[in-house]
C-alpha cells in the first residue's frame, strides 16, 4: 500500500527538534547533575504514551466496536515505537545513581525503612527488571503488528486474524497491568523510597490511556483533513464514541487521584502523608494541583458533557490537545517534586522533553505513513452478513446458508 | 402546546362522541416512519406516533424539538454540589466546630464523597421527575386508548394518529391520506 | 411457541427467529398466568425463602431485645460478621446497575436480556445489605440520628467520618437504582397492562405503568432520560463500593489503609455481582424457557467479565501484599505475613485464593464458558470466595492489633449465622415475588433488538466465531 499522506516534512521537523533538543539539554545540564531528573520525566511520559496505546489496542481488539477498527492505525503506530522507548530507557539505567536515593549507600544506612527494601531496589535488579518489562511489551507489540500486517496482506484470513488478536488480548492486558505496575514502582515511586501507595500504578496507567486516546483523536482528526477515506469513516457517531472514551478516562483519572488523596490525607501517617503535605502546603505545587483539579478535570468534564462538542472535529481535537497538556503537567506534578525541582522546570527538562518527543513523533509518523491509514480488512468495518430469516423487512439478499446453519442444537 | 388547541371539534360529523383524531395502524416501524414523513409533507402538525419501542427516524419525521433535559440536569448537578458541600461545611465549620485529630474544620477531602452522592441523587431524581412530567405521566386517562386494537401498540403494532385539532384535519381527506400510506387499518379515535 | 423455539442453545445475542410478539409471549406468559398455573418450583422456592425470612425476623427480634452481645464481635474485632455480610451483600448489589448502565453506555447489545432481573437482584441485595449496618448500630430504632436533620441535641453527623459517607452512598444508590429500575420497567408494565387477563392485573399494571402510551414524543424524552440515568448510575456504582472501601482505607489499620482499596473493591463488587447473575440466570433460563433470550452469548460474556473483574481482584490481593512488604513498616509486613502464613487464619487466605483466583482460571477456555453447569458451580465458588475476602480483610486484620496484649480471636456465634442465613430468606422472598409479578426480561428493549437483529445480524464476529471453532458457521 502506498502511503496516503505525506509525512516527510513533519517527520524531519520532529526528528531535528528531537535530536537537537536532546543534545542541547544534555550540554546545558553538563556537570550539574540535573539532567537525569528531567530526562526521567520525559522518558516516563513518552514511553507511557506508547504503553497507553498498547493497552488501548488490546482493549480495542477485545471489546471495540467499529470505532476500534477506525482508530487502529494510530494506535499501532504508537505501539510500534515501543522498541524506541526501550532505547530511551538506556540513559535511565545509567542515571540510577543520580536519580534514586536507594542507590546511595549513605542514604540507605540512615533510613531503616529503605534498608529493608534494598534487596528489591538495587541497581542490577532495577536494570534486569527494566529489560524484562520492555521484553514483554515489545513481544506484545510484535504480536499485534505482525497480525495486523498479515491481515492487510491476506484479506481471506482477515476475520480469523482479527479473532486471534481478540482472543489473545486478555492475556496481553494481564501482562501489561503487571509489568506497568511494577515499572511505575521502580521508575516513579522509588524516587522517594519511604513513600508507598498501592494505586500508584493505576494512576499512571489511566494517565497513559488519556494521552494515547487524546493523541489518537488528534491524529485522526488531522488525517481526516487530507485523507478522504479517514474523512468518510470518521463519522460523528464514532467521533462521539472517542469523545466519550476521553471523558470516561478523564473521570477515571480524577477518581484514582481522589482515592489516593482521601486515603492518604485522612490516614495522616508519617510514612505516606509526605506526598500531599508537600503538594498542598508548598507553592507552586499547590497551585498546580488546583489547576489540575479545575482545568484537568472539572472543565474538560463539563465541556465534554456536551454532545455537540464530541461531534465537532475541531473542538474535540482541541479538547484532546488540552488533555495531553494536562497530563504532561500531571506527570510533572507527580514526579518533579521527587526529583528536586522547585517550581518551574529547568530549561534542560524542557529540552529533554521536546527531544524525546521529537524522536518519538518522527518514528510514529514514519510508521503511520508506511501503511494504509485504515485497516480495510478489519471485519468490524464490514457490514455483517444479513441472516436470511429477516423476512418481512426490505433486507438485501442474504447468504442462503446462514440461517440454516446458525442454530446449534443443544 | 401549540396555539391550535382551540380548533373546532365539530368536524366529527354526526357522532355523539367528540373525535380525538384518526389513527392508522401499521405492522412495521419503517411504515410508520414513512407515513409520518408523508404527513409532515402534507402539512399535518398535531400528530404523534405510538410504538412498542423507540423507532429511529420518528423524531425527525415528527419534527420533535431537541430536548432541554441536559441543561436542567446540569443545573440540578450544580445545585447538588452546592447543597452537598454547603451542608457539610455549615455543620463542621459554622454550626458545631469540632477538632478531630487536628484536621482542619473545613476538611474538604473528606467532604468529596457526600458532595458527589448528593449531586448524583439530586440529578437522577430531577431527570426522572422531569421526564415523567414532560410526558404527562402519571395520566390515568388518554383518548388514544380508545383506538380499537390499540392494546397491540405495546406488542408489535405501530400507530400514527393525526389529531382532530390539527388545522389541516378534515375527516374524509385525512382518512384518504392515511389510507394511502399502506396501513392495516384506519380508525376513528373518540375523545 | 415458547418451548419449541426456546429449547435451542445459541451463541447469538438473540435466538434466531424471534419476533416482538414471540418475545412478549415467552417473557410475559408466566407473569400473566393465573395463580393456579404457578409452577410447583416457585411455591417450593417461595416457601423456603419465607421460612428463612422467619429465621431472619426471629434473629432481628433477638438482636433488638438482647443487644449486639449476641454476636461474636468484641474488641478489637468490633467489625465482624455483620460488616462482612453487609459488604458481601452490597457487592452483589453492584452488578445489576452496572450491567444496565455501563453496558448501555458502551452499546453492548447483550445487556438487554439480563439487565432487568439483575437490577432487581441489585435492589434486593441492597435491601439485605442496608439493614446490616442499621442492625449493627446496637440501637437500630434511632438509626435516623445518622441523618443530618435539625434536632434538639444541636448536633450534626460527623462528616469527616466515612461511616457518615456510607449512609449517603448507600441511600443514594438504593434510590437511584430503584428509580432506574422503575423507569426502565414502565414500557414493559404498559405491555402487561395491555395484555392483562384479570381485574387484579389490569389494576396493578395499569397503575404502575402510569398511563404510558408509547408515544414517539414520549419515547424520545424517555430514552434521553434513561441514558442520562445510566450515565449517572455508572459513576454512582463506582462511588458506592469505593465509599465502602474508604470505610476501611481511611483508618490506620494495617491491611486496610491501602490506596488500591477503592478500585479493587469496585472490581470485587462487580465480580461478586456477576457471579450472582450467573447463579440466578442459569436456573431461570431453564425454568422460564428463556434459552433464546438469555443465550449462551450472555453466559459467555458474563463469564468473561467474571474472569476480567476476578483478575483485577487478584491484582488487588497482590498489590496489598506487595505494598505491605514494600512499605517496610513493621506492622504492615506482619499483617502480610499473618494473612498468608499466620497460624490462626492462613486457611482463609488460601481458600480465598483457591476460590477467587484458581477457580476462575478455567474461564479462559471457551469450552468452560459454554457449559452452564460449570458456570453455575464457578459462580457459587466465587460467591463463597468473596465472602472469604471480606473475612480476611476484616477479621484477620483486626485480630492482630498493634499491641500483643490486645490480640483476640474471633468466632461467630449462632446468631451471627442465623442473621446471615436469614438474610437469604429476605432476598429470596423479594426475588420470588419479583419473578411472579414482573417480567424477568426488558421486553420493549428486546423487541427493538429483535428488529435490529433481523436486519443487521447479531454481532460482528458472529460468523467468524463459528468458523474459528470449526462449527461450520454455527456461530
Amino acid at each position: 500500500m502506498s502511503p496516503s499522506f505525506s509525512a516527510s516534512r513533519p517527520l524531519w521537523v520532529a526528528l531535528v527538534v528531537g535530536l537537537v533538543g536532546l543534545l542541547a539539554g544534555l550540554l546545558l545540564s553538563l556537570g550539574q547533575g540535573t539532567f537525569f531528573g528531567g530526562y526521567l520525566m520525559a522518558f516516563l511520559f513518552w514511553a507511557g504514551l506508547s504503553l497507553g496505546a498498547l493497552a488501548l489496542l488490546a482493549v480495542n481488539h477485545l471489546a471495540g466496536g467499529s470505532w476500534g477498527a477506525v482508530v487502529r492505525r494510530p494506535l499501532e503506530a504508537m505501539v510500534a515505537a515501543l522498541p524506541l522507548t526501550a532505547l530511551f530507557f538506556v540513559p535511565v539505567a545509567f542515571g540510577v545513581q543520580a536519580l534514586y536515593p536507594w542507590a546511595d549507600q549513605a542514604y540507605v544506612a540512615a533510613h531503616p525503612l529503605v534498608e529493608f527494601k534494598v534487596g528489591y531496589l538495587n541497581v542490577p535488579w532495577f536494570v534486569i527488571r527494566g529489560v524484562l518489562y520492555f521484553a514483554a511489551w515489545i513481544a506484545i507489540a510484535w504480536f499485534y503488528l505482525r497480525n495486523a500486517r498479515e491481515q492487510d496482506e491476506r484479506p481471506a484470513d482477515a476475520g480469523l486474524l482479527g479473532y486471534r488478536m481478540k482472543s489473545l488480548s486478555g492475556l496481553a492486558i494481564v501482562v501489561y497491568v503487571i509489568t506497568v505496575t511494577l515499572a511505575t514502582v521502580d521508575w516513579g515511586m522509588s524516587l522517594t523510597p519511604e513513600w508507598w501507595s498501592g494505586i500508584y500504578g493505576l494512576i499512571f496507567m489511566i494517565s497513559q490511556a488519556i494521552c494515547a486516546m487524546a493523541l489518537t483523536i488528534l491524529l485522526m482528526t488531522g488525517l481526516a483533513r487530507t485523507d478522504a477515506k479517514v474523512d468518510a469513516l470518521l463519522t460523528w457517531k464514532r467521533l462521539q464514541d472517542l469523545g466519550n472514551f476521553l471523558m470516561g478516562f478523564i473521570m477515571f483519572w480524577a477518581y484514582v487521584n481522589i482515592s489516593q488523596l482521601i486515603i492518604q490525607w485522612s490516614n495522616n501517617i508519617v510514612e505516606t502523608n509526605t506526598f500531599y503535605v508537600l503538594r498542598f502546603d508548598v507553592e507552586p505545587w499547590r497551585g498546580l494541583g488546583i489547576y489540575l483539579a479545575v482545568a484537568g478535570f472539572a472543565l474538560p468534564f463539563l465541556i465534554l458533557f456536551s454532545r455537540w462538542v464530541k461531534r465537532q472535529r475541531g473542538v474535540l481535537a482541541f479538547m484532546a490537545g488540552w488533555a495531553i497538556l494536562n497530563q504532561v503537567l500531571h506527570t510533572y506534578w507527580f514526579l518533579a517534586p521527587e526529583v528536586g525541582r522547585i517550581g518551574l522546570p529547568l530549561l534542560s527538562d524542557v529540552l529533554s522533553f521536546l527531544g524525546l518527543g521529537g524522536i518519538w513523533f518522527a518514528f510514529v509518523l514514519r510508521s503511520l505513513a508506511s501503511r494504509s491509514l485504515i485497516p480495510v480488512n478489519d471485519p468490524r468495518l464490514k457490514h455483517p452478513p444479513v441472516p436470511a430469516h429477516a423476512g418481512g423487512h426490505p433486507a438485501p439478499a442474504a447468504q442462503p446458508s446462514a440461517a440454516a446453519t446458525e442454530v446449534r442444537h443443544a | 402546546m401549540s396555539d391550535v388547541a382551540s380548533a373546532p371539534h365539530d368536524a366529527a360529523a354526526g357522532g355523539a362522541a367528540e373525535l380525538y383524531g384518526l389513527a392508522a395502524e401499521y405492522a412495521a416501524p419503517e411504515q410508520v416512519v414513512s407515513a409520518a414523513e408523508a404527513a409532515q409533507r402534507a402539512g399535518y402538525r398535531v400528530m404523534d406516533a405510538y410504538t412498542p419501542y423507540p423507532v429511529e427516524g420518528l423524531d425527525a419525521a415528527l419534527s420533535q424539538p431537541s430536548s432541554k433535559l441536559g441543561f436542567l440536569v446540569l443545573a440540578a448537578g450544580f445545585a447538588g454540589i452546592i447543597l452537598g458541600y454547603g451542608m457539610q461545611w455549615y455543620a463542621s465549620v459554622e454550626f458545631y466546630p469540632l477538632n478531630v485529630g487536628g484536621r482542619p474544620l473545613n476538611s474538604w477531602p473528606n467532604f468529596i464523597v457526600i458532595t458527589f452522592e448528593v449531586t448524583v441523587l439530586l440529578t437522577a431524581l430531577t431527570t426522572a421527575v422531569v421526564m415523567l412530567l414532560r410526558n404527562g405521566l402519571p395520566r390515568p386517562y388518554h383518548s388514544i386508548f380508545n383506538t380499537p386494537g390499540f392494546e397491540r401498540v405495546s406488542r408489535d403494532r405501530f400507530f400514527l394518529c393525526i389529531e382532530a385539532r390539527d388545522p389541516s384535519f378534515d375527516l374524509a381527506g385525512t382518512r384518504a391520506f392515511l389510507e394511502d400510506t399502506g396501513p392495516l387499518a384506519v380508525v376513528a379515535v373518540e375523545r | 411457541m415458547p418451548t419449541s423455539v426456546n429449547a435451542v442453545e445459541t451463541n447469538r445475542v438473540l435466538g434466531p427467529g424471534q419476533t416482538p410478539a414471540s418475545i412478549d409471549d415467552t417473557v410475559n406468559t408466566p407473569v400473566l398466568a393465573g395463580l393456579d398455573r404457578t409452577p410447583l418450583w416457585w411455591w417450593i422456592g417461595f416457601a423456603i425463602s419465607a421460612a428463612l425470612l422467619g429465621l431472619y425476623l426471629v434473629s432481628v427480634v433477638r438482636l433488638v431485645t438482647v443487644g449486639t452481645g449476641i454476636f461474636g464481635n468484641n474488641m478489637p474485632v468490633a467489625w465482624a460478621m455483620p460488616i462482612i455480610n453487609f459488604v458481601w451483600w452490597i457487592g452483589i448489589g453492584h452488578a445489576g446497575t452496572l450491567i444496565s448502565a455501563a453496558l448501555l453506555l458502551f452499546r453492548q447489545p447483550w445487556r438487554t436480556s439480563i439487565n432487568r432481573f439483575a437490577e432487581a437482584m441489585t435492589i434486593f441485595a441492597v435491601v439485605c445489605a442496608g439493614l446490616y449496618p442499621i442492625l449493627h448500630l446496637g440501637r437500630p430504632w434511632v438509626f435516623y440520628w445518622l441523618l443530618p436533620y435539625p434536632n434538639t441535641f444541636g448536633l450534626f453527623p460527623q462528616f469527616r467520618s466515612p461511616l457518615a459517607w456510607d449512609l449517603f452512598a448507600i441511600s443514594a444508590y438504593a434510590t437511584v437504582s430503584l428509580v432506574f429500575w422503575y423507569i426502565g420497567l414502565i414500557p414493559d408494565l404498559a405491555t402487561l397492562r395491555d395484555s392483562a387477563r384479570n381485574r387484579f392485573q389490569k389494576l396493578l399494571y395499569g397503575v404502575l405503568s402510569l398511563g404510558w402510551t408509547g408515544s414517539a414524543r414520549g419515547w424520545t424524552r424517555y430514552m434521553r432520560a434513561y441514558l442520562i440515568l445510566a450515565a449517572l448510575s455508572f459513576p454512582l456504582v463506582l462511588s458506592v463500593h469505593s465509599t465502602i472501601a474508604l470505610d476501611f482505607a481511611v483508618s490506620v489499620v494495617p491491611g486496610w489503609n491501602n490506596t488500591i482499596m477503592p478500585p479493587y473493591f469496585v472490581a470485587g463488587a462487580v465480580f461478586a455481582g456477576f457471579a450472582m447473575v450467573l447463579i440466578l440466570a442459569i436456573p431461570l433460563r431453564r425454568a422460564f424457557h428463556l434459552r433464546s433470550v438469555i443465550t449462551m452469548r450472555h453466559l459467555d460474556n458474563a463469564a468473561k467479565l467474571l474472569l476480567g473483574t476476578g483478575m483485577i481482584v487478584v491484582y488487588g490481593y497482590a498489590i496489598e501484599l506487595f505494598m505491605a512488604w514494600y512499605s517496610g513498616v513493621e506492622f504492615e509486613v506482619y499483617m502480610a505475613y499473618n494473612r498468608v502464613f499466620g497460624a490462626d487464619h492462613w486457611w482463609a487466605f488460601w481458600l480465598l485464593i483457591a476460590c477467587n483466583f484458581v477457580a476462575i482460571q478455567p474461564l479462559w477456555f471457551r469450552r468452560v464458558r459454554q457449559s452452564p453447569l460449570a458456570l453455575f458451580v464457578i459462580g457459587v465458588i466465587v460467591s463463597i470466595g468473596m465472602w472469604l475476602e471480606r473475612f480476611v480483610i476484616i477479621v484477620v486484620s483486626l485480630t492482630k492489633d498493634f499491641l500483643l496484649s490486645s490480640w483476640f480471636n474471633y468466632v461467630p456465634t449462632f446468631w451471627d449465622w442465623a442473621l446471615f442465613i436469614g438474610s437469604f430468606g429476605l432476598f429470596g422472598t423479594l426475588f420470588f415475588a419479583f419473578l411472579r409479578l414482573l417480567p424477568l426480561v426488558a421486553t420493549s428493549e428486546m423487541k427493538e433488538m429483535a428488529h435490529h437483529d433481523a436486519q443487521h445480524g447479531s454481532d460482528h464476529f458472529e460468523h467468524i466465531r463459528g468458523e474459528y471453532y470449526g462449527e461450520g458457521g454455527r456461530a
